[in-house]
């Protein structure tokens, strides 16, 4: 056992010396997460395209006054993007579903406006304009009120006042809009996205950095030195529970580091004390399941690309199924199949310890299912371990 | 011409190497269809949602008299006798429940949000019209302490953009009233007449009788279909898994620099040029046989639709695996151990796929992140397939891409050139 320890700290030291290898198990996941907190973390703001076809536009080309403005407000709104597309481009887009509406602003449209007269928009649209395309029709209708309610304005006071129609005092009361909207809105139940995204980044990483040794353990095993090291006196069986120890330890570590600065950065939103140890008592459990298997993959690969693309495969196929990036939906054939992936239990574990810090006596089945892989693990991987490269 | 040859036998050897390892090629292949196959399965039927908004209404308003007409205007009495033609938003008109019960729903989430007039709405407006009429200078339509609440669960945000819409035009619709009355009444010589006509107006709904009004005509061209998911799901992975797979043979390099390989083939007749040529020409052939069985899966599998430029898709497919292959030489150039070369290589290809957009499109990320995206060749290229394969935007739409594509691939490129070292020893 001391000579399996002596192994697996010589391979502890070369993991937390070898700069490209820390860079990987530690910046890497810190970077993951970022993007993922970045691109999902926020609160959710609709985002839509309004397409427009104006051919209301002079001789050159350049839009006239309304069409123009009724452009230019809605560009400039944080919620939406307008596309200005020729007719025939917008037919074909809708033809093919390419967009699900598009607003087309007729020729004279300005002229119409500026004569006192009505003028008509047409929305062209598939079905009902799918749930942004109608979202963004109301925000589009709500611009063209604006300026439908102003030209009424305008009409109905020189209607009733003739002769002492001012134009500038009905613009100044029209600038002063005193109703206006509240909107409150509750609190978001939402999953906070660090503890959605948190526990699945860390996993894949210990499950990523530990498979990734596989080619190592390939390496040793082509090059002969783990034949040489079994003409010492150290026996293999002693060599493979070092290397599985040093899988352990490194997954450990990398876990420790990883959360530890989760809850640096985080604190009390993400742990207490308690939960923290916890999590770190259900990373080594995993660590030891993420070691076997890349035992396994170590001891099966004949080629260093065989190495690479199965730890690779198993991995990401893993983590995936296991919920990390996205929950799996129930009603799937991918949810039966996701409880054959050990992330799914890690993942739940941790989701569970930091969402509502529960118990290690509540996450029995979890334990028991990465015991289960690493007890099964241990075994097939020391049945096809072997030193000498064929 | 010999160096041609060398060249040419050199790309021939790596691609040989590569495609006899039947486990290797397995996985290389296999491994990209079992995400396209659980993304394109997660996200199928995202896109056909096309049920028409439901939105609610309701009023605290005590006397209710303008408040009510309001609403009975707004109100979607029977959808099945609305205009065929209009396809503006359902809205329900909350009787049965008063304010406090809404908002606990809403709260409870089994009420998504709704618009509420204010208490003493009615009252105000009637004191509006009475100060008015008494030739005082009223202040406001309604108080200001009074407006319109729009109260709605925060995780649905398309709810909170519809009803605000909706609040939106009624506060626009008063404060036209608030104007036309408050300047009638300034300008006119006797303003009496004018402001009963238009309170006349209000209360029977024919406010904007006769008045010039931009209006609507809908035509509807067909349903709403769903989006084919592995429309951007396959170029996503085409996009990573080209990248990944190039940067591996780029740490190969690195291993054949260190055990001397590159330094032996030296001895013989091949030049270095010839060495670097062929191994950048091995890395390429390999993603262009990666791009093909892509692009042919996805066709014969994933019935996807490659859109009105299907030469520009293969076109920045050729473009990416020569960036590629690009930046894994300058990577062989760059990377002095073997160990660092597969760490720094599979660093860089996890990293710039979800950044590039090849985990998620880059069009449903926030509009900083898609710009960060453009430092990375990935987001290139998936914007290039995202326009082409998602949005139907023609050949021209895409020389962009094409050129920034390119551009990486020059940059690269260049660097692998000039450092390109065939010995380990500096």
């Amino acid at each position: 056992m001391i000579k399996a320890l002596y192994v697996a700290l010589l391979e502890t030291k070369i993991f937390l010396t070898d700069k490209a290898g820390l860079a990987f198990s530690l910046l890497l996941p810190i970077a993951i997460f970022a993007l993922m907190y970045g691109a999902f973390g926020g609160q959710t703001i609709f985002h839509g395209t309004a397409y427009m076809v104006n051919q209301d536009v002079d001789a050159q080309g350049q839009a006239n006054y309304y069409s123009d403005l009724i452009v230019e407000q809605l560009d400039g709104l944080d919620s939406l993007d307008v596309s200005i597309l020729s007719e025939a481009d917008a037919q074909r887009k809708l033809d093919r579903s390419d967009i699900l509406m598009a607003f087309y602003i007729p020729e004279g449209f300005s002229d119409d406006i500026d004569s006192g007269l009505s003028s008509q928009l047409t929305i062209k649209q598939r079905g009902n304009g799918g749930d942004e395309g109608q979202i963004v029709a109301s925000i589009v209708r709500g611009m063209v009120e604006n300026i439908n309610q102003q030209l009424q304005v305008h009409a109905k006071v020189a209607g009733a006042v003739g002769g002492n129609y001012n134009q500038d005092t009905v613009n100044e009361y029209l600038a002063n809009r005193t109703v206006s909207v509240n909107t409150s809105v509750g609190e978001s139940s939402a999953p906070d996205p660090v503890k959605e995204f948190l526990p699945g980044i860390v996993t894949m990483f210990i499950l990523f950095g530990i498979s990734m040794n596989a080619r190592a353990l390939y390496e040793e095993r082509k090059r002969g030195t783990l034949e040489r090291l079994v003409t010492t006196r150290l026996g293999v069986g002693q060599m493979f529970t070092g290397k599985f120890l040093s899988y352990v330890a490194r997954g450990f570590i990398q876990t420790l580091i990883l959360l530890s600065l989760a809850y640096a950065v985080f604190g009390g939103d993400l742990f207490t004390t308690a939960s923290f140890f916890k999590a770190l008592f259900i990373c080594l459990v995993f660590s030891g399941a993420a070691g076997a298997f890349g035992l396994i993959i170590g001891s099966v690969s004949r080629s260093e690309g065989q190495a690479i693309w199965m730890a690779v495969f198993f991995t990401m196929s893993m983590v995936m199924l296991g919920g990390t990036f996205f929950p799996i939906p129930e009603d799937t054939v991918f949810f039966t199949i996701s409880k054959f992936s050990i992330n799914t239990y890690i993942n739940d574990a941790l989701r569970a310890i930091t969402a509502d810090n529960a118990s290690l006596t509540s996450l029995w089945p979890e334990l028991l299912i990465m015991a289960g892989v690493i007890v099964v693990g241990l075994a097939a991987s020391r049945y096809m371990f072997r030193v000498i490269s064929k | 011409m010999k160096n041609l040859t060398h060249i040419w036998f050199i790309a021939l050897k790596d691609l040989k190497l590569f495609v006899t390892d039947k486990t290797a090629m397995f996985f290389f292949v296999a491994f990209p269809f079992l995400f396209i196959l659980l993304f394109n399965t997660m996200m199928s039927g995202i896109g056909a949602e096309d049920e028409r908004i439901t939105l609610h209404v309701l009023t605290r308003d005590d006397s209710g008299t303008y408040s009510q007409m309001l609403l009975e205007a707004y109100e979607t009495t029977e959808e099945s006798k609305l205009d065929p033609d209009d396809h503006s938003p359902i809205i329900i008109w909350l009787k049965d429940i008063d304010y406090a019960t809404a908002k606990q729903q809403v709260e409870d989430k089994t009420l998504s949000g709704f618009v509420a007039f204010p208490k003493g709405f009615s009252a105000d407006i009637e004191t509006f019209k009475n100060e008015i009429l008494a030739g005082e200078k009223p202040l406001h339509f309604i108080n200001l302490d009074s407006q319109l609440e729009v109260i709605v669960d925060p995780d649905n945000t398309d709810q909170q953009i519809a009803l605000n819409g909706v609040a939106n035009i009624i506060a626009t619709q008063m404060n036209a009233m608030q104007a036309t009355m408050k300047s009638t009444a300034l300008l006119a010589d006797d303003p009496t007449d004018a402001i009963n006509t238009f309170f006349q107006q209000l209360n029977t709904g024919q406010w904007a009788k006769d008045l010039p009004s931009v209006n609507y005509q809908t035509t509807i061209v067909g349903d709403v279909e769903a989006g084919n998911p592995a429309n951007y799901v396959i170029p996503g992975y085409l996009v990573m898994f080209t990248f990944f797979a190039a940067l591996q043979g780029g740490a190969q390099i690195v291993q054949q620099r260190q055990n001397n390989t590159l330094e032996r083939m030296l001895t013989s007749s091949v030049s270095k040029e010839a060495i670097l040529g062929g191994t950048f020409l091995g890395i390429f052939l390999r993603g262009l046989l990666q791009i093909t069985i892509f692009w042919t899966l996805g066709s014969l599998v994933f019935n996807i639709d490659l859109g009105i430029a299907p030469a520009a898709v293969i076109i920045i497919s050729v473009l990416m695996v020569l960036m590629s292959s690009a930046c894994a030489l300058m990577l062989a150039t760059l990377i002095k151990t073997e160990r660092a070369a597969d760490g720094i290589a599979t660093l860089t290809a996890l990293l710039l796929a979800p950044l590039g957009g090849c985990w998620w499109p880059l069009f449903i990320t926030p509009k900083w992140m898609q710009f960060i995206a453009k430092i990375t060749p990935h987001a290139w290229a998936n914007n290039g397939f995202n326009k082409l394969m998602v949005f139907g935007a023609d050949f021209s739409s895409v020389v962009p891409e094409m050129i920034a594509l390119l551009c990486f691939a020059i940059g690269f490129g260049t660097i692998a050139v000039l450092r390109f070292r065939t010995s380990s020893i500096q």
